[in-house]
């Protein structure tokens, strides 16, 4: 598995545009930074995605990209997606929020269809996730290395609260449970609005620990259930965004 | 490259012995299935044959090897298609007082389709008409189509069994396996959000005993036995008499289930006379599920049954019969009734 270079270009982006020649949706993938401004407002008010304290905070829309199909770790993955579109979600909005105790993203992306439950075996439904390097030069495409490891909060509208998932390199995520993790989503007038938050300090193997006053790296990927998106099938930011969290 | 195993646990069905009776069946839902989320799961199940199987017409369906061991695209099944778990009136039926103005039907529509919706219905017109029963688990193939196919290495085949499992800590409900899976053998459990399908109750083997659908099958139509145990009566079978067969051997994944393909009663001219020399079950269909090594086979079985007709003895025919039920199993005859289940 090929890596991305700090600090360089993407080795997928060429083979993105091979790829997906013909493809409408098909762009320069955006570094814009997100600014987590410090609010003075209850945990409650702000893992709500209508929430007032959202009204005002600053948004940045974000490019997604489908993951390169030669990083799908299964052959019969490939074989499979080789013919069919996926990373079917072509931005996200994205907000940040701080009080100093906790961080939260609010994502916002079109979606005409509602995915919140998995009603057959073949159904699969919306999620988004939020992606850190625990440490700083994680590679982002890979999901990270062995001796540099990433955390993701991943949320899904069928699950009471988000997962953080860790992760090595492709194929070694492990799902655990982060009591100081919650999410909330509501699918609304053919849009997701998400909040996924979390305390900025939280005791956990692998985990992600944030600070007030610093900065970071953050990245986002949003799952099309309507179209079986699910595992390394998404629609990412191809590039680490720089996080700052105000003081 | 197919994970390496010290030995290989395998089985032979012989489909002349099996009366349908889904005993298999019942025995693997009580013992591994009764759970919130595995309703509408047979690990086990008995189609009739020619018949769409379950769910229906997985053979048609894809996935495997087929192509010089490239993965063959295919799809998950719906639940529909293998099958609602339906609820019947039984309240109604037997303490409501309506036995007599209503039958036991489902309570909720029932679609077109169950897992045995075309159970015992034979193809062609009487006095020839025909079917037979193919008994169904998890193959638990040397090449796995499934365990391939899972993008987190959930899927692993035991070192010292080449037994395939489903780590259900490790799956997170992707279903890539259900899309691969040739023989359509992996389900969904709803509850659990993860793939789950024929462990070949392997807490039994670890423990001396034969699995579930084997023991209690009253037609003693299950062999078990490692295949290099040459003292068994499945490496005879398949490979020292060569009688017993692999399932659709062309979807590549390399079955461990092995089977005594059917022989067929001879059919009736217009007379109600025997044609002598024919067979009911045209043997291009067998071709179309064993290969066209199941023309040997057949004539083979036919040789043997006409030796001992004629006197002679056959030690493959006194096998495939099994006069004592612990021939059957490989050295895996301990009483099950000694064990504990696993929590
Ligand atoms: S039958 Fe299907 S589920 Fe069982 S080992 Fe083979 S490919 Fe996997
Ligand atoms: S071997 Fe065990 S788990 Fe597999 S179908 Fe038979 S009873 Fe069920
Ligand atoms: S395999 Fe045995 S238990 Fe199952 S249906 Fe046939 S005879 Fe009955």
């Amino acid at each position: 598995m090929q890596a991305v270079e700090p600090g360089g270009v993407s080795p997928y982006r060429f083979l993105l545009v091979a790829a997906r020649l013909g493809s409408v949706r098909r762009r320069s993938q955006d570094v814009d930074m997100i600014k987590a401004q410090r609010v003075e407002a209850a945990d409650s008010a702000l893992i709500d995605p209508a929430g007032s304290e959202w009204r005002s905070a600053p948004s940045t829309r974000l490019s997604l990209e489908p993951t390169p199909l030669i990083s799908q770790p299964s052959a019969y993955v490939q074989a499979k997606w080789e013919t069919i579109d996926y990373g079917a979600i072509g931005n996200v909005s994205v907000q940040a929020l701080h009080n100093d105790g906790g961080i939260f993203f609010r994502l916002q992306w079109n979606d005409a269809t509602e995915n919140d439950d998995i009603r057959d075996t073949d159904q699969f439904t919306d999620a988004a996730a939020v992606l850190f390097p625990v440490k700083e030069d994680a590679p982002l495409t890979s999901m990270g290395s062995p001796d540099e490891p990433v955390n993701a909060w991943y949320w899904r509208p069928d699950m009471e609260t988000p997962f953080s998932v860790t992760s090595e390199g492709t194929s070694t995520t492990i799902r655990t449970i982060d009591p100081n993790l919650r999410g909330n989503g509501a699918h609304t007038g053919g849009a997701w609005a998400v909040v996924i938050g979390r305390a900025l300090q939280s005791a956990g193997d692998g985990y992600v620990q944030l600070t007030a006053g610093e900065e970071g790296k953050v990245a986002f990927a949003v799952w099309q259930g309507g179209n079986d998106e699910r595992a390394g099938l998404k629609a990412v930011t191809l590039e680490w965004q720089p996080l700052e969290l105000e003081a | 490259m197919p994970p390496a195993v010290k030995r290989q646990l395998a089985a032979v069905f012989d489909m002349n012995k099996c009366l349908g009776c889904q005993t298999c069946t019942i025995a693997c839902k009580t013992l591994w299935t009764d759970e919130e989320g595995m309703e509408y799961m047979w690990w086990n199940i008995v189609s009739t044959m020619p018949g769409k199987g379950s769910p229906r017409d997985w053979q048609t369906l894809g996935g495997g090897f087929p192509n010089d061991g490239d993965p063959d695209p295919s799809r998950i099944p719906t639940v529909n298609e293998f099958g609602q778990a339906w609820e019947f009136n039984y309240e109604e039926v037997f303490y409501g007082g309506e036995g007599t103005n209503k039958y036991l039907q489902p309570k909720q529509d029932d679609g077109d389709w169950g897992a045995l919706w075309d159970e015992d219905e034979a193809t062609g017109e009487y006095p020839n008409a025909y079917f037979f029963y193919l008994q169904m688990i998890c193959m638990h193939c040397t090449d796995p189509a499934c365990l391939a196919a899972c993008p987190r290495q959930a899927i692993y085949k035991r070192v010292d069994d080449g037994i395939v499992l489903i780590d259900q800590e490790r799956c997170n409900g992707y279903r890539f396996c259900m899309e691969a899976c040739p023989y359509k053998r992996i389900y969904f459990n709803h509850n659990a959000k993860a793939s789950q399908k024929c462990i070949l109750c392997y807490p039994r083997i670890e423990q001396g005993v034969a699995p579930a659908c084997f023991r209690q099958c009253p037609g003693r139509v299950r062999f078990l036995g490692f295949l290099d145990d040459e003292d068994g009566a499945v490496h005879k079978l398949v490979e020292r008499w060569k009688v017993a067969l692999p399932l659709h051997p062309e979807y590549g994944t390399q079955p461990n289930i092995y089977y005594v393909p059917p022989l067929s009663p001879p059919m009736f001219d217009d007379d109600g006379e025997v044609i002598e020399g024919s067979e009911r079950v045209p043997r291009s269909y067998l071709e179309s599920l064993f290969g066209p090594d199941v023309n040997r086979v057949l004539d083979t079985l036919t040789a043997e049954m006409e030796t001992v007709r004629g006197g002679g003895e056959s030690e493959m025919l006194d096998t495939l019969i099994a006069h004592q039920w612990k021939s059957m199993f490989g050295g895996f005859t301990k009483d099950p009734s000694t064990l504990k289940r696993p929590q």
